[in-house]
């Protein structure tokens, strides 16, 4: 048996996809190119062993206990594996280790498997391409990185990833670099990152300046220790704050989500694994693995949430008015992750969990289905030269519009499940601290003379009181405007998700086909490497979200069996514990049914009639969308220009910093030049036509002036004692 | 007083870097002040040990031997490079080398 | 120690400065070279004094042994005849250069001497004794506090954290020189912190060492000799402990001096070679 903490299977899942890009990208080009996709699918599908192995173990190690309710609970707790002492200065010490648990098995699985069908894809999509070793090489180090950044034990191997997934995403939206405008796309990508992993890295010192730690096993030993949240609550919006800055740049929320529909210029199935299944969730991954540092302050959780909410809302919005294919994909996909963090924002970390992973399904699916479209379409993105393209490609469109329907909400499709948990987490939840009278209810119980402060004893107690009543509570107007306005707005985006995905499918793939006839004469199904992962995809997009039925339906109905209809809550259990058990409150009471009722009827009612509406605007009549075009002119001319918001940053970042730089030559040439830098320059010019027979090129010299310095420092130091 | 301490081996350890210093900083004879940094370096080792005798800890046996290693790869070089200015100038007085270049 | 060591401790002092002062004052580089042979011969004496078995041994073979034939090849390959050593000629520049040895010599010696103030090493000691049992006072206390709870749950818990707080006996001498160092800078003090030792070692108290010595792996419990924890007077300094370490916490360095010494190669065949 392997030792519980020293499970080196880790090390190889992470190792695997590394020399994968390492003989690709060293030997690669010399290489014939079937090894050449051998090497990179095959490491990537040992990746996927392993991790299955590992899990596997997990899994086998988990203890059963039963808790005060009597109810037995699984604890999977973790498999970890420290490679190498990595820096040990002082008191100052890191580990390069790697640790397994609920949350990192969960994102593995993806990022190996949903990464492997990628990979297989990409064997048939670039199969023409002439650097193919380059960009399998790229995606190999990508997926080590991602690796990194979901299986590191401690903060400083999470941010190694962090920057790597970074550094790969760069290269893969640049791949065509001799195209300036890709090359810029991957520039603009990795500029506006390294904003966000500044504030990252700020976070980062904060939190290891006020807990003298960045191991995650250890921090978590701050979540419920009176003494030690007492400590860290004051700074802990702070370094929530920044952390989330960080997460912004990464997953493209507002401020920094320009970078994401420009990401588009890479190949398309980079776009599938980083620019959707992956790289971009790692700023939900991130909160949710400090669940219990970000539930400590909620006035910060309140601006997450609404922060989700309004990307998700306003992305949804330009995704209606773009032609591009994978522009309408890529605000998709902002869209989607502003719904994963507004999960966040509002305490539903299972929610946003279960949400990155149904979106990695099914957007992965429509990238892929996308690639196909436009490889069969010679590269043409524009959907106004698309449509009717189901006759020529059966397999694509077909996964498709199950892609389709899944984001749309559609019932028992996955996203369907996935978006239900968000709207309802945004109706129901209210922190702790939000529950009106609740300082006073449960403060007054503990806090006595000389213990922790109120809120950290609140933020560490049980609300036993709240629970045990059973009712509704009520709570304070921050939670109330965030509920109802959060739920509201996501409710509405629902409908635009369902309006303009299938707005996407029916110019897509439905009536006539409006490409000129040279591109219609080569229309294509595409190979079978590509069909597979679509397939594969598909079925993942269409079972993924059995595991989450809401509550009042295992509970009400008792329909599936709860070990299957709340899987994917039990298996968060243990990681969100300290949020579900000490935190975050249903305001609605325990068993509110008929709210949670209310919030899936209202969701599937917005995914219905958005496709409803969308049928009838784009299969039924036409013409309509032109004419409403036509009437509200201005508007969709700035919506369609993204509300203009590069241009606005251009304006006043890149023109502001020009401008002040005009500015400042002037002080420059007349002050700075005139004055201080001729003036010194002439004093120099005397003062080295005296001292330049100190530098005679003698070494002895120099070795006596060394030691003459030696003994003046030396001096110095005994003046100073 | 005459039972050695860490204070004596430290003293013995300062007073042979000084004389390798000093050398330096006087012979002109590129190889003899090659050998004085050989003695600096030893000088060193000398207290590495020392304290790690004291603090019953083998690091310092380690950076010993590194040191040696490190000395070892600057004789090599050195060496040669002294090889090289004789070569050139028929010389090894350091003097002699003062343009930083041949 | 004996009459002996201390003895031998003074001889290879002397011999070590005189032979280093001969190394500077040899007009001859090869008068000088030997010098320097004697020099190192008697600093791995020193070394074996100190109990640094192994790199007394490597002192000879490798820099007498082997550095010293490179500088003494070099010297006869050079073949410096008696009229190119150049005379000795006084300039103003030694005198500077021994204002400044001396200089550096009086600081650094200033600093030294003050590091083995044994009253206050020994005050330090007492201090240090002291707090330690007045913790382990307040620790019993507590212990017995705890023993006295009913609820078992409570007491395990409290017991647990009771656990965390127990006072270890640190043997620090606050001197000028930072960091534990754990003998009163003389025999004596290192005896006691050797019988220290053994005596935690025998009570199955983890030695002082333990855990750093792999770079690779902490956590592990992993079968150290006995040598490598620490208790084990006779093996400090030898090849076994040596090579553990030099194998497991100081492989990455050990392997870029292999680095280093090939980069060493490669730069000395360039340079001195005639022509590429």
């Amino acid at each position: 048996m392997l030792y519980q903490d020293q499970f080196y299977y880790l090390g190889l899942i992470v190792l695997m996809p590394l020399i994968g890009a390492l003989i690709n990208g060293i030997i690669g080009a010399k290489l014939p190119r079937k090894f050449v996709d051998v090497i990179a699918c095959g490491s990537i599908l040992m990746s996927f062993f392993f991790s299955l192995i590992s899990i596997k173990a997990l899994v086998e190690n988990a203890t059963h206990v039963k808790n005060a309710e009597g109810v037995v609970e699984t604890v999977y707790g973790h498999l970890s594996y420290t490679a190498y002492h990595w820096i040990y200065a002082g008191d100052f010490g890191v580990d390069l280790a790697f640790m397994l648990d609920p949350l990192t098995s969960l994102l593995l699985l993806l990022i190996t498997g949903v990464g492997f069908l990628i990979h297989l894809y990409s064997v048939g999509y670039m199969a023409d391409d002439p650097s193919k070793w380059r960009y399998f090489s790229y995606l190999n180090l990508f997926c080590f990185a991602m690796l990194l950044l979901v299986l590191g034990k401690n903060m400083l191997v999470t941010f190694i990833g962090w920057e790597g997934v970074g550094l790969c995403s760069y290269l893969l939206i640049g791949f065509w670099y001799t195209d300036d405008e890709k090359a810029a796309a991957g520039q603009k990508a990795f500029i506006v990152n390294r904003v966000g992993d500044f504030a990252f890295l700020v976070g980062m010192f904060i939190l290891y300046y006020e807990t003298q730690t960045l191991d995650y096993i250890q921090l978590k030993e701050f979540a419920t220790n009176a003494a030690l949240i007492q400590q860290i609550a004051p700074v802990a919006w702070l370094i929530v704050l920044f952390m989330f800055i960080g997460c912004t740049g990464k997953s493209a929320q507002i401020p920094l989500y320009v970078w994401l529909p420009d990401a588009m210029a890479g190949p398309t199935p980079v776009s599938a694994l980083i620019h959707a299944a992956t790289m971009v969730t790692s700023g939900v991954f991130l909160l949710s693995r400090l669940n219990w540092l970000v539930t400590i302050s909620y006035e910060v959780m309140a601006v997450i949430a609404w922060v989700g909410a309004l990307t998700a809302f306003f992305a949804a919005t330009i995704a209606i008015t773009q032609n591009d294919i994978k522009k309408v994909l890529a605000y998709s996909t902002v869209s989607q992750l502003g719904y994963m963090f507004l999960a966040v924002g509002v305490g539903s970390f299972t929610a946003a969990v279960f949400h990155l992973m149904t979106h990695a399904f099914f957007k992965a699916l429509m990238f892929l289905g996308s690639g196909s479209v436009i490889h069969a379409m010679h590269h043409e993105q524009d959907m106004r030269k698309m449509g009717g393209l189901k006759k020529y490609m059966p397999v694509t469109s077909k996964t498709f519009l199950v892609g389709c329907l899944a984001i749309s909400g559609f019932p028992l499709f996955s996203g369907f499940f996935s978006k239900d948990a968000i709207l309802w987490g945004a109706l129901s939840n209210t922190h702790v601290l939000g529950v009106v009278g609740a300082q006073e209810q449960i403060g007054d119980i503990t806090v006595m003379r000389g213990e922790p402060s109120a809120v950290a004893q609140i933020l560490t107690t049980k609300p036993l009181e709240l629970i045990s009543a059973g009712g509704p509570v009520d709570v304070n107007w921050l939670v109330q405007i965030t509920s109802w306005g959060t739920f509201i707005l996501a409710v509405i985006t629902a409908g635009m998700t369902a309006f303009y995905m299938f707005r996407l499918y029916f110019m897509t793939f439905e009536g006539e086909c409006r490409a000129d006839e040279h591109t219609k004469a080569h229309l294509h199904e595409s190979p079978v490497s590509m069909t597979i992962p679509l397939t594969v995809l598909a079925v993942l997009s269409l079972l993924g979200g059995l595991t989450g039925w809401p509550h009042f339906i295992v509970h009400g109905l008792h329909f599936p069996p709860e070990g299957f209809g709340l899987f994917f809550e039990h298996w968060f259990s243990e990681l969100f514990q300290v949020t579900n058990d000490y935190r975050i409150l249903t305001r609605f009471g325990a068993h509110a049914y008929g709210w949670e009722a209310v919030a899936t009827v209202s969701g599937l009612i917005a995914g219905l009639s958005g496709i409803g509406l969308s049928w009838y605007m784009y299969m039924k009549n036409p013409e309509i969308p032109g004419l409403i075009q036509e009437r509200i002119k201005a508007l969709h001319g700035f919506v369609q220009q993204k509300y203009k918001v590069d241009e606005f940053y251009g304006f006043v970042f890149v023109k502001g910093s020009i401008k002040s730089g005009e500015g400042m030559t002037f002080f420059d040439k007349y002050i700075l030049d005139g004055v201080l830098v001729n003036g010194a320059a002439a004093l120099m010019a005397t003062a080295g036509r005296i001292l330049r027979h100190l530098q005679s090129g003698n070494v002895q010299r120099y070795a006596t002036y060394i030691t003459l310095g030696v003994v003046l420092a030396l001096v110095a130091l005994m003046l100073r004692m | 007083m005459f039972e050695p301490t860490l204070t004596h081996y430290l003293i013995l350890a300062a007073i042979t870097f000084c004389i390798g210093v000093f050398g330096v900083m006087v012979r002109r004879n590129a190889i003899t002040l090659f050998m004085c940094v050989e003695l600096m370096l030893n000088s060193v080792n000398l207290t590495f040990i020392t304290f790690s005798k004291y603090r019953v800890d083998m690091d310092g046996h380690i950076f010993g031997f590194f040191v040696m290693a490190v000395a070892a790869a600057e004789a090599a070089v050195g060496l040669a490079i002294i090889l090289h200015l004789f070569r050139h100038k028929r010389s090894v007085d350091v003097e002699r080398a003062d343009a930083l270049q041949l | 120690m004996g009459f002996w060591e201390s003895l031998f401790f003074w001889i290879f002092a002397f011999g070590a400065v005189l032979s280093s002062v001969a190394v500077v004052a040899m007009r001859n580089p090869l008068y000088s070279a030997l010098a320097l042979v004697l020099d190192f011969f008697f600093f791995a004496g020193l070394y074996g004094l100190l109990s640094a078995h192994l790199m007394a041994i490597t002192q000879v073979l490798v820099y007498a042994g082997a550095i010293m034939v490179l500088f003494l090849f070099i010297i006869m390959l050079l073949n410096l005849r008696d009229d190119e050593l150049g005379q000795f000629e006084f300039r103003i520049h030694h005198l500077i250069s021994a204002g400044a040895i001396g200089g550096l010599l009086f600081f650094v010696a200033t600093a030294i001497t003050p590091l083995v103030d044994m009253d206050k090493v020994s005050a330090d000691r007492e201090e240090q004794a002291k707090a330690y049992e007045a913790s382990l006072k307040t620790y019993e206390n507590n212990l017995a506090q705890v023993e006295g709870e009913t609820d078992e749950k409570v007491k395990a818990e409290k017991l647990k954290k009771l656990e965390a707080s127990k006072p270890a006996m640190t043997l620090q001498s606050r001197t000028a020189i930072k960091g534990p160092l754990y003998a009163d800078l003389n025999e004596s003090g290192l005896e006691r912190v050797w019988q220290e030792r053994l005596a935690r070692h025998e009570s199955g108290q983890t030695a002082i060492n333990q855990g750093k010595w792999s770079r690779f792996d902490k956590s592990t419990p992993m079968v150290l000799p006995e040598s490598l924890s620490g208790d084990d007077r006779a093996s400090f300094g030898t090849i076994e402990p040596m090579s553990i370490l030099i194998v497991n916490r100081f492989v990455v360095p050990f392997e870029l001096t292999a680095l280093l010494l090939l980069a060493a190669i490669v730069g000395a065949v360039i340079i001195a070679k005639r022509r590429l």
